[in-house]
């Protein structure tokens, strides 16, 4: 145990106790103090845990972060927060091996992202139905939504580009709904902007929705160009099956004229012939050759 | 011992509990992204021939793409795949008669919007 308090000093000081005051500080009902208490325990098991190779589901850097926003905004104290893990940790593991230790923090660990996880679905679940009580108002927690659970990105894309045509304006401040099409077009990648409708990739090219995501702007820009080459593309493809049935007619042709020919020492040579004024319509026409091949 | 139990919970619930990601790829979805890529191939090469059509290849391709983002397959596949069947069919029965076949289909997928 003493070998274990020398190597981290710090981290083993704070692990206390579990599942209680853990439980309870998350239900808002105690002071921030008793919040900031278990919050710091919280995540310096985490941080023990995954320094030793116990792979948890979110970094303990959100939870020290939510210890550091605590202080700043509730002045709740380190000191206190630190003595007490101390104390809880010093009580409950008096009588324990080495390993044992060891193996409480990881439920410490375990535990306390579990419960993390439930408060931020349970956070997430009031979100949503608030958005739902708001008589149907469209903001951008319901898009989220609308998105997790629909998974259409050019609908919600329209909706937004259609909501504020201009965006927000060259040097207006951000608005939040521009700020999530870029979050939006972040997540989707470069083949759910494929989705996406002309309208919706123009507009975004046209007018800045987001402050500042340059992911966002090079994908909708590359996006772009790829509908530009595209339509070159089809063009060309299009062109080059016409070509090909313009070649197995002249082709055809050809042969019929040599077998009604059917002269010694004579060919035929069939062109096709594209008059002006008549887009994409040509005609085929052939000619015996006399013996110089002309 | 009480941690292993709680991983087990932990990884359960990491099974259960995480939504997934768009539904997953039915063959329904493969079918239809097929089927779009196909309409899409066709109504390209129609309107690039002259055939005028409602629709145009453009949303075709979008269509197929959110398909393709939503039940998470590869739309570039099933666009090589129309590629290559209306090849094959090119090389058996000659140019004019495939061509004359995309613009009949290209019509016929107007039709089933």
């Amino acid at each position: 145990m003493q070998a274990l308090r020398r190597l981290r000093p710090v981290t083993a000081a704070f692990i206390g106790c579990a599942a209680f005051p853990a439980a309870a500080a998350y239900n808002g009902t105690d002071s921030y103090q008793d919040l900031a208490n278990t919050t710091l325990e919280c995540a310096t098991a985490m941080q023990y845990s995954e320094d030793h190779g116990e792979p948890l589901r979110f970094s303990s850097a959100v939870l020290f972060d939510e210890f550091r926003e605590l202080e700043r905004e509730h002045g709740v104290s380190r000191e206190v927060a630190a003595t007490w893990a101390k104390e809880q940790f010093d009580s409950l593991t008096a009588n324990m091996t080495q390993s044992q230790a060891e193996d409480y923090i990881y439920d410490t660990a375990a535990l306390c992202e579990e419960l993390t996880i439930e408060r931020e679905d349970r956070r997430i679940a009031a979100e949503r139905q608030q958005a739902h009580e708001q008589g149907g108002e469209i903001n951008v927690p319901f898009l989220r939504e609308h998105f997790a659970a629909n998974r259409n990105p050019r609908l919600i894309a329209d909706y937004i580009v259609d909501r504020h045509p201009g965006g927000k304006g060259r040097m207006g401040d951000p608005i939040p709904e521009g700020e999530y099409l870029g979050e939006l077009v972040v997540e989707i990648g470069k083949l759910g902007v494929q989705a996406l409708s002309d309208a919706a990739i123009v507009a975004m090219i046209t007018d800045p929705y987001w402050q500042y995501n340059p992911p966002a702007t090079r994908l909708a820009t590359e996006e772009y160009q790829r509908r530009l080459r595209v339509l070159k593309f089809n063009q060309r493809d299009a062109q080059a099956w016409a070509g090909r049935v313009q070649a197995e007619r002249r082709s055809e042709m050809q042969s019929m004229a040599a077998r009604s020919a059917e002269r010694w020492g004579s060919s035929v040579k069939c062109t096709n012939v594209a008059p002006k004024g008549l887009e994409g319509k040509s005609y085929t026409s052939c000619r015996t050759l006399d013996r110089y091949g002309q | 011992m009480i941690r292993s139990i709680l991983f087990t919970a932990v990884s359960v619930s990491l099974c259960l509990g995480v939504p997934t990601v768009g539904h997953a790829a039915s063959k329904e979805d493969q079918k239809n992204l097929r089927g779009l890529a196909e309409c899409a191939y066709l109504v390209r090469i129609a309107e690039g021939n002259g055939v005028q059509l409602k629709t145009n290849s453009s949303m075709w391709d979008q269509a197929k793409a959110n398909l393709a983002f939503q039940a998470q397959l590869d739309a570039a596949r099933a666009d090589e795949e129309a590629r290559a069947k209306f090849k094959r069919r090119e090389r058996v029965l000659g140019s004019e008669k495939v061509m004359q076949e995309i613009i009949r289909g290209a019509r016929n997928c107007e039709s089933q919007i």
